[in-house]
């Protein structure tokens, strides 16, 4: 395939836009599992649940998913804090295996009540700037794929100053590190377990909120984002939350490029083969480490 | 091993096991050795009636429509005294998930037969979940009607229990290069390069194959092929695929792929890159509610093999009445595979009777023997009626454009609604 500057230019903005959303999706699923370590099979349902949300709220009240952002972000903290509290936590020192039953029950629970609840039926958020596109010449930029970068970027941002700036990113941080000892010097490592699971999840759901408007809305959504988000936290060391970030980056620039320069079908297989190389090249991810300290 | 190796070995198990079951998918078709099982007659108070559709998964609206018209009919067969010449037993719809996969397809297949002893399956809408589990129901000796699976190899196994009531697409895919030949000889444009667009699936590469057939043909296609693109379904991201296609420039696209959700993403990148062909001809998600419902406007001048246009209503009473009955009993939207759910259980009802039992070889004499007219049924067809294959000889499809934001019947020339809109303006001049 012959690649022209304005080509090469647009397959890499989206990609980067593309792999802007997967870092967020996997911030979340990394906080999750640094602090946690437990793997959230629910995540991406989560972040489904979340652009159902945002739909309603635009279609039945006329809210611009750019405004219910912050409803979003405190909805689904919420959601989240209370999800560990009443079905997380009880399993927390249970074996793996528990662990993910939990989850991918969760998921399971999720998806089906949600086709029972507002059918399969696909939806679409559709606002006066979902259609909006710049153009430069032969560059076209997509107004809401940008927005959603641009929040996207914004908010690992505040969430990078947050853990290494304050008191509780603190706290999270060491619980991350070794929470017996983070136990000892006086972190209520049950607060911290709930504030990065309500945290993790908030980043789902700016995420979902996000894509919902140039990305068609079902109850599968999530497994799509999901898988990718799986890949790049291993990519980008399981537990480092930067590392998954810099991994989603690379993941969508990688795929959008695969799929223009090799074949579209192998697209989701190119990111597999990378993950599974580095399961057995470097198993400790690229970025080495939990959670920065 | 650590915590955190074990969680990588999961993940990894996982994710290579979703590998597995694509590739397993894709081995289906090869003909199997049967050993079929007759069981005895039975005093019967109730036929049941397997239904194998998706109601999880990608295609999940599709098979919620099927679901409610099955439970419906059969409510409505129950009302009016159930099979009369059983004595007026009931109907009972057992409903299995398929989640859009063969492999689920198949276990719930040999499910419904095994347990919940069911004396016919309609399913299952996915050809690669069709192929993969109606194996079960020739294996065991249960009659399967095929709804709406239209790959082509699907009554070229030799099955003796196996029935197609709707076309396949070597029939449709024909429909395209007419109406595209039509097309040029009404407005005197010249069409000579197209693309081809699938998603990888057993249905969308059946029709993919059929096109790239008929295209060969001189009389019919004989147009450059200029771009051929397969993707996977389910994809979070179409760029590179529509720049490609712009990059290629083709006059008309011919495209197919299942998902509504991946319908709606091409819409949307097309208009992203700005790139819009003489004719847009697709099947698959473009043609339903749903996605017109979800672009909008952006869904103008898309040409589809519909199945499914309101202007039906208007050239067949019983489509009006049957269209009018589900809307206002279920609140859904109205589309082929509720029509095609329809039809198969018209045809259960009809061969019930006139089986006058519930064994397996009774039902199945009776499918060989159909000839239901087509006043019956919504489809715009002649009736129902095998042949040696299992093949219904009379299914046509409906070509639709989205006019106005509703989908307009263009072709055959019986059914034409309105003037076709050809070529179709491009994102520019539609401002």
């Amino acid at each position: 395939m012959s690649f022209s500057p304005s080509i090469f230019l647009n397959l890499l903005i989206a990609g980067i836009f593309l792999g802007g959303i997967y870092s967020l999706v996997s911030i979340g699923l990394t906080l999750i599992f640094g602090t946690l370590k437990l793997v959230n099979f629910a995540h991406g349902a989560l972040m489904m649940v979340s652009m159902y949300l945002t739909f309603w709220l635009w279609a039945l009240l006329g809210i611009d998913p750019l405004i219910s952002l912050p409803i979003s972000f405190g909805l689904f903290f919420s959601i989240g804090y209370a999800l560990q509290k009443i079905l997380i936590m009880p399993i927390i020192q249970r074996p793996v295996s528990a662990q993910m039953l939990m989850t991918l029950g969760l998921l399971l629970v999720i998806q089906n009540a949600v086709i029972m609840l507002w059918s399969a039926t696909p939806r679409q958020v559709v606002t006066d700037f979902a259609n909006l596109i710049f153009r430069y010449g032969e560059l076209y930029i997509n107004f809401p794929r940008f927005a959603a970068f641009v929040v996207a970027m914004t908010l690992s941002g505040i969430l990078h100053l947050f853990l290494t700036r304050t008191d509780l990113g603190t706290a999270i941080r060491a619980t991350a590190q070794d929470s017996e000892t983070a136990k000892v010097l006086g972190i209520d490592v049950n607060k911290v377990y709930a504030l990065s699971f309500g945290l993790g999840t908030a980043c789902a759901a700016v995420a979902g909120n996000l894509i919902s408007t140039f990305y068609p809305i079902d109850p599968f959504v999530g497994d799509t984002f999901l898988l990718m988000a799986f890949i790049a936290i291993v990519l980008g060391s399981m537990g480092n939350y930067i590392g998954a970030f810099i991994a989603g980056l690379i993941l969508g620039v990688v795929e959008i490029f695969t799929a223009f320069v090799l074949s579209s079908l192998l697209r989701q297989a190119v990111p597999l083969i990378i993950f599974l190389l580095l399961l057995l090249l470097k198993p400790e991810g690229l970025f080495g480490g939990r959670l920065r300290e | 091993m650590n915590k955190k190796t074990i969680i990588m070995t999961v993940i990894a198990s996982i994710l290579i096991a979703g590998i597995a079951a694509t590739a397993f998918f894709t081995t289906l078709l090869q003909p199997i050795s049967v050993t079929p099982t007759v069981s005895g007659p039975q005093r019967v108070s109730e036929v049941r009636i397997g239904v194998l559709t998706p109601l999880t998964g990608p295609a999940a609206y599709f098979g919620e429509g099927q679901k409610a018209m099955a439970e419906l009919m059969a409510k409505k067969i129950n009302e009016e005294g159930g099979i009369r010449s059983l004595g007026g037993a009931k109907v009972r719809v057992i409903v299995a998930d398929t989640e859009g996969k063969p492999e689920v397809g198949k276990i719930q297949a040999e499910r419904l037969i095994v347990e919940e002893k069911v004396h016919l399956i309609i399913g299952a809408l996915h050809s690669g979940v069709t192929s993969a589990a109606s194996i079960e129901a020739e294996r065991y000796g249960i009659p399967w009607i095929c709804e709406t699976s239209s790959h082509p190899d699907l009554t070229r196994r030799g099955f003796k229990w196996f029935f197609r009531i709707w076309g396949h697409d070597e029939i449709f895919a024909k429909e395209y290069f007419l109406l595209l030949r039509w097309l040029q000889e009404k407005t005197g444009i010249k069409i000579n390069t197209i693309a081809f667009i699938a998603e990888e699936t057993l249905f969308a590469v059946g029709v993919a194959h059929a096109w790239e057939k008929y295209n060969l043909d001189p009389n019919l296609g004989g147009y450059k092929v200029v771009a051929n693109i397969r993707h996977p379904s389910g994809v979070s991201d179409l760029t590179s695929e529509a720049l490609t296609l712009k990059a290629a420039n083709p006059d008309v696209v011919f495209m197919v792929n299942t998902p509504i959700p991946d319908a709606i993403l091409w819409t949307k990148t097309l208009k992203q890159v700005g790139f819009f062909p003489k004719a847009l001809m697709t099947t698959g998600g473009f043609t339903f509610p749903a996605y017109l419902e979800a672009v909008g406007m952006d869904g103008e001048y898309i040409i589809g093999r519909g199945g499914w246009s309101l202007d039906l209503t208007s050239v067949k009473p019983k489509a009006k009445e049957v269209y009018e009955w589900y809307t206002r009993e279920t609140g859904k939207d109205m589309h082929i595979y509720v029509m095609t759910m329809h039809a198969a259980m018209v045809l259960v009802r009809d061969v019930l009777e006139r089986a006058g039992s519930v064994e397996p070889e009774k039902i199945r004499q009776a499918l060989i023997e159909t000839d239901l007219s087509g006043d019956e049924i919504m489809n715009p067809w002649k009736g129902i009626k095998f042949d040696g294959t299992g093949q219904n000889i009379y299914p046509i499809d409906l070509m639709v454009q989205v006019i106005d934001g509703k989908f307009r019947m263009i072709w055959p020339s019986g059914f034409q609604a309105v003037e076709p809109i050809f070529p179709a303006p491009s994102w520019e001049e539609r401002k």
